[in-house]
């Protein structure tokens, strides 16, 4: 059923809504009007669910838990699991964002952090070469006069200065031949792990320019310790060079290598005061990105919260309930939901009643329908017993309305039951419930009467009826009407076994000459019937629930070839002991309890399952469906047999839809256009028991049918009753002419086969061609007709 | 017996010229040939003759060998490569600084200062700085009669005296680093011994920064930050190298003839830093004896 659909005005669309939704119950209803809003919770619902789980999935005692092992957070084996089932194994956007956040800020911090150790390192270790440099220079200067005087003095002045500075380790004056000079250690044991050998001093000598040092690491200390070695020069310049020295320009002078001069440093104090700091700093940013993490999260908690808040409405739209309005909220984004909400809401109610109003109004008349009307009934027998009030249920059905239908039209038909309706409804009190039950029939519920009362109700409304005058096309009609009626006080029989004795005493006051009313009388015979017909209509439900039909497959043979490429699909239905109840002992109760539409719908799907099956083997044979009139009223019909034949990948006129002439007139409006719509889809047509009842060349104009079945009235006693030879004749002469085959049914002999021939039948079926069966069974053929009879209809 | 007349009188022959005077000049350099140049001038070029050494020790042998074969005995030794000679009896040496500590004296006939008088000195020092208090000196060693003639000076002009003895120029920088923070001046003097390019740099950065007048003995070392240069005039050290010249010919015995002129230059940046006041008179001083 389509939402939109229900909102046209076509009067056939909504007839056949109403019939449609009469045939559902209350829940079936409600599940497929509100499966467009579960589509829209679901999505919003799956939003709130990650906002949900993202205010609850950051509960600390999950990583308090992680946070008590040995190596610092880690979650136990079942946190994440047990988060992810919480919930319901979705991702939560907050803690997306935040872990987002977090491993951003983490990965920069550790960028920072590293780069922060590193650069201070390189800083450190950089400014004390410098330092180094700066300083041996000093000593260069310092302690140059060792070399050529024996001043203790230079010895004191040396060790103040390095005691100024407690990165030196140690300081050490060689002579030009490596021997030692003086030495001031701070550090003892990196001092004397560290002494220049000869080789080294050639080497400083030949690289280092004029007062350069070179850089030499100290062995086994990490790299925390650095020594520097300079040479030391004297140098002076020449006496005849003095008076004409010029700082510009260039001068030589004399350079005499007297020594050298070690430096040893220890930066390592700078090293742990660094590392530290950097480890200071660190737990300092994981604390603020903790208090970042933790305010972010309350942050997002609460600008999210709009957004949870919406879960409330969206879990009862879900459940289909719109008497609620959604907040508007501050943000934007939040507040387009919102109002977007609303209008779904509004629209829903809207369509809600308008559903309300087809699901439980008749269209044309305005009462009741007859799904309504039982719905009542069964609510009024659940409080018959407490309430101890006798009430009565009245059937009526209009005398004359087929007259007035076939005579009048169906416009005039609608009018007439239009008036009637004005009128019972008048008749009634302002508590009595009135309903059109279908085609020209009402029921009605009185309550609290007795059998007088409710007699002269009716007496009164069949002189309403009686007396009102219907003009139409010139015509004056009354509307006389047949009342059954029957009494009930307590819940002892049920809404159809009421129903049913209504409609027996209606057709009781039918016999009796109409325009009257009659009460149940209940006789045996009748409560068994209407049992039966209960008990009928639970087997169908069953069967239909249960896949308890069964079909079968009759042959339909082209006469000329003798080839069977069409088989009729009859239904049967699995009885007792394996047995198979044949249509004819159920089919009453289904159309009284309004289960044709089912059983329709079961066969199409089921024959076309089968048909799919069947063309692996025959990819050319076809099936002929039987179609009740029920189902015409339903719009979605040319979808539902294109749904099936995509779903089994079979071709449109690889199915034929039999309708009788009687189904075809009763909807005309709605068999034309569903017709129409299956033909272009590229289904067939039969027109079934055609020559008896209506008859009406001119349904053969109007309807497009593809194949005529001449009734089998006709067939049975062809080969020896020239008038139906006749009568078959001329059916194919007009069929011919009209653009249609035909199709004899109940052909039972070889005869009846071979005068169809003649007679330019093109397809025969019957017992002679083959029986139902429940597989196709080609293999059984009727013989093909003989030369001679060929020769003779050519002539 | 009669009177003859009085014979004619006959003139005495005409004293030989004297002999030239070598000039030998250690290299070229401004202040050795302004030296030499002057001393031709009053010599007059017949009587001199300039030999340039041009800083070769080896060529000294051979340069008095010319001089020999040119029949001059006596020179004047420019610098301290012409005065480092074997002979030196019959020399008068001049531009020569460290001569004490070489015995100089010991060996020739005389010489004439390299520096003006030290009085002549502290008088424009003081003239131009006369909040100077105390002036310090750095020297190599053998410098015995110099420093004592500097403190005769400084102690008579009422100053402070510091002096320091070092063997290598950087013994040099650290004895001037340690004098600086007890002086106002510090005097440079001329000793190769303890001087380099670098030291002298760092003597004339370190004494700026810390706020040190420096004395230099050339005027090339103005820009590094020196206060003014002292030097000597060419014209004073060839009349004082003359005189001595002719005192010893005439049997004196050797001597260290002083200066009796000092040449002033003055740095005006350095000197509006010290609120030094330069004053007209200060020329006049310069030139004053």
């Amino acid at each position: 059923m389509r939402m939109n659909r229900g909102e046209s005005d076509d009067r056939s669309i909504i007839t056949a809504l109403r019939e449609r939704l009469a045939a559902l119950d209350a829940a079936e209803l409600r599940r497929r009007s509100h499966s467009h809003i579960e589509r829209l919770a679901g999505r919003l619902r799956v939003v709130y669910a990650r906002v949900h789980s993202g205010v609850s999935g950051l509960r600390l005692r999950g990583l308090r838990r992680g946070s008590k092992s040995s190596a610092g957070v880690r979650p136990s084996p079942g946190f994440l699991q047990t988060w992810r089932m919480r919930h319901g194994g979705k991702r939560s956007l907050v803690a997306d964002i935040l872990l987002m956040q977090l491993v951003f800020a983490l990965f920069v911090s550790g960028l920072a952090g590293v780069g922060l150790w590193w650069t201070s390192s390189w800083v450190i270790e950089d400014n004390l070469h410098k330092w180094g440099e700066k300083w041996v220079s000093e000593l260069d200067v310092i302690g140059g006069p060792l070399y050529v005087s024996e001043d203790e003095d230079r010895f004191w002045q040396i060790e103040d200065y390095v005691s100024n500075f407690t990165e030196i380790d140690f300081v050490r004056f060689y002579t030009n031949d490596g021997q030692v000079l003086f030495e001031d250690a701070r550090n003892v044991a990196v001092a004397a792990g560290a002494r220049l050998g000869v080789a080294s001093f050639d080497r400083l000598a030949a690289m280092l320019p004029e007062d350069g040092s070179m850089l030499l690491d100290v062995p086994d200390t990490g790299g925390s310790h650095v020594r520097i070695g300079k040479p030391v020069w004297s140098e002076s310049l020449s006496a005849d060079d003095m008076l004409g020295y010029d700082p510009e320009g260039q001068t030589e002078t004399q350079r005499q290598l007297i020594g050298f001069v070690e430096l040893g440093l220890d930066f390592s104090s700078y090293q742990s005061r660094l590392n530290r700091s950097v480890v200071t700093v660190s737990l300092m940013s994981l604390l603020v990105l903790l208090i970042l993490a933790t305010s972010s999260w309350l942050v997002l908690r609460r600008a999210l919260r709009p957004l949870a808040e919406l879960q409330q409405p969206l879990a009862e739209l879900a459940k289909g309930r719109t008497d609620f309005t959604v907040q508007s909220s501050a943000h934007h984004e939040i507040s387009v939901i919102s109002e977007a909400l609303n209008t779904t809401v509004t629209a829903l109610k809207e369509r809600d009643e308008k559903l309300w109003q087809v699901a439980n109004y008749d269209p044309l008349t305005g009462l009741l329908n007859r799904h309504r009307f039982l719905e009542i009934l069964d609510g009024e027998l659940s409080e018959v017993s407490r309430s101890g009030l006798a009430h009565a249920l009245l059937f009526i059905d209009l005398d004359q309305f087929k007259y007035v239908n076939d005579t009048l039209g169906h416009a005039a038909g609608d009018r007439l039951l239009k008036q009637a309706a004005q009128r019972i409804k008048a008749a009634l009190r302002k508590h009595d419930v009135v309903s059109r039950f279908g085609g020209d029939e009402f029921t009605i519920l009185v309550r609290d009467v007795s059998k007088k009362q409710v007699k002269a109700i009716c007496r009164e409304l069949l002189k309403d009826l009686r007396e009102h005058a219907f003009f139409e096309g010139g015509h004056c009609f009354s509307i006389p009407c047949s009342i059954g009626i029957t009494m009930f006080g307590n819940a002892d029989h049920s809404s159809a076994e009421l129903l049913a004795q209504a409609d027996m005493a209606c057709h009781e006051a039918k016999a009796r000459g109409r325009n009257r009313l009659e009460f149940y009388q209940t006789s045996g015979t009748e409560m068994g019937q209407i049992a039966a017909d209960i008990n009928w209509s639970e087997k169908i439900r069953s069967a239909l629930a249960k896949d308890g039909f069964v079909l079968h497959y009759q042959p339909i043979a082209h006469i000329e070839t003798g080839k069977v490429i069409h088989y009729e699909v009859l239904l049967r239905m699995q009885g007792e002991h394996g047995r198979l109840v044949p249509p004819d002992a159920f089919m009453p109760a289904a159309n009284r309890f309004g289960l044709m539409s089912a059983i329709d719908e079961w066969v199409i799907r089921n024959a076309l399952a089968a048909l799919a099956k069947f063309r692996i083997d025959d990819p050319g044979v076809c099936l002929t469906l039987n179609i009740s009139g029920n189902i015409f009223e339903d719009s979605d019909l040319p979808l539902h047999i294109r749904t099936h034949l995509e779903a089994n990948k079979l071709p449109a006129d690889a199915i034929i839809l039999e309708i009788t002439e009687q189904v075809a007139v009763r909807n005309m409006v709605n068999a034309r256009r569903q017709m129409g719509a299956l033909a272009t889809l590229g289904c067939r047509f039969a027109l079934d028991d055609f020559g008896s009842g209506y008859s009406s060349y001119n349904y053969l104009k109007r309807l497009p049918v593809d194949y005529v079945k001449i009734d089998g009235v006709f067939i049975e006693g062809l080969v020896d009753d020239e008038v139906d030879r006749q009568i078959v004749k001329s059916i194919c002469d007009i069929a011919g002419a009209a653009g249609k085959q035909t199709i004899a049914e109940y052909v039972e002999n070889s005869e009846t086969y071979d005068l169809l021939g003649e007679l330019g039948v093109q397809y025969a079926q019957g017992y002679y061609v083959g029986r139902p069966a429940a597989e196709l069974m080609p293999d059984k053929l009727p013989a093909a007709i003989s030369g001679a009879r060929r020769k003779r209809r050519a002539g | 017996m009669a009177e003859l007349p009085p014979s004619p009188a006959v003139k005495a022959p005409p004293p030989p010229p004297p002999p030239p005077i070598g000039i030998i000049v250690s290299r070229d350099i401004e202040a050795y040939a302004a030296v030499a140049d002057a001393l031709r001038l009053r010599l007059g070029e017949d009587r001199s003759r300039v030999f340039d050494l041009g800083g070769d020790a080896s060529a000294s042998a051979r340069v008095h060998e010319a001089m020999a074969s040119s029949g001059i005995r006596r020179y004047v030794a420019v610098g301290h490569l012409a005065a480092t000679a074997e002979d030196l009896s019959s020399a008068i040496f001049c531009q020569v600084l460290n001569y004490e500590p070489d015995g100089l004296l010991e060996k020739a006939a005389g010489g004439v200062k390299l520096l003006p008088p030290f009085e002549l000195q502290l008088e424009r020092w003081q003239a131009l700085s006369p909040a100077l208090q105390s002036i310090g000196v750095v020297t190599g060693p053998g410098q015995d009669a110099l420093l004592a003639e500097i403190r005769q000076a400084v102690v008579d002009a009422g100053l402070q005296f510091h002096a320091r003895i070092a063997r290598s120029d950087k013994e040099a920088l650290n004895a001037f680093k340690r004098l600086v923070p007890t002086i106002d001046g510090f005097w440079m003097l001329p000793d190769h011994r303890i001087l380099s390019p670098g030291v002298i740099r760092e003597i004339m950065a370190y004494g700026t920064k810390h706020q040190k007048q420096i004395v230099v003995f050339n005027d090339k070392l103005l820009p590094l930050g020196a206060l003014m240069s002292m030097t000597s005039e060419p014209d004073d050290v060839a009349n004082q190298v003359i005189g001595l010249l002719a005192r010893t010919t005439a049997g004196a015995e050797p001597e260290m003839a002083p200066l009796t002129r000092v040449r002033v230059k003055l740095n005006p940046n350095v000197a509006s830093n010290f609120n030094a006041a330069p004053s007209a008179s200060l020329s006049e001083l310069a030139q004053r004896r």
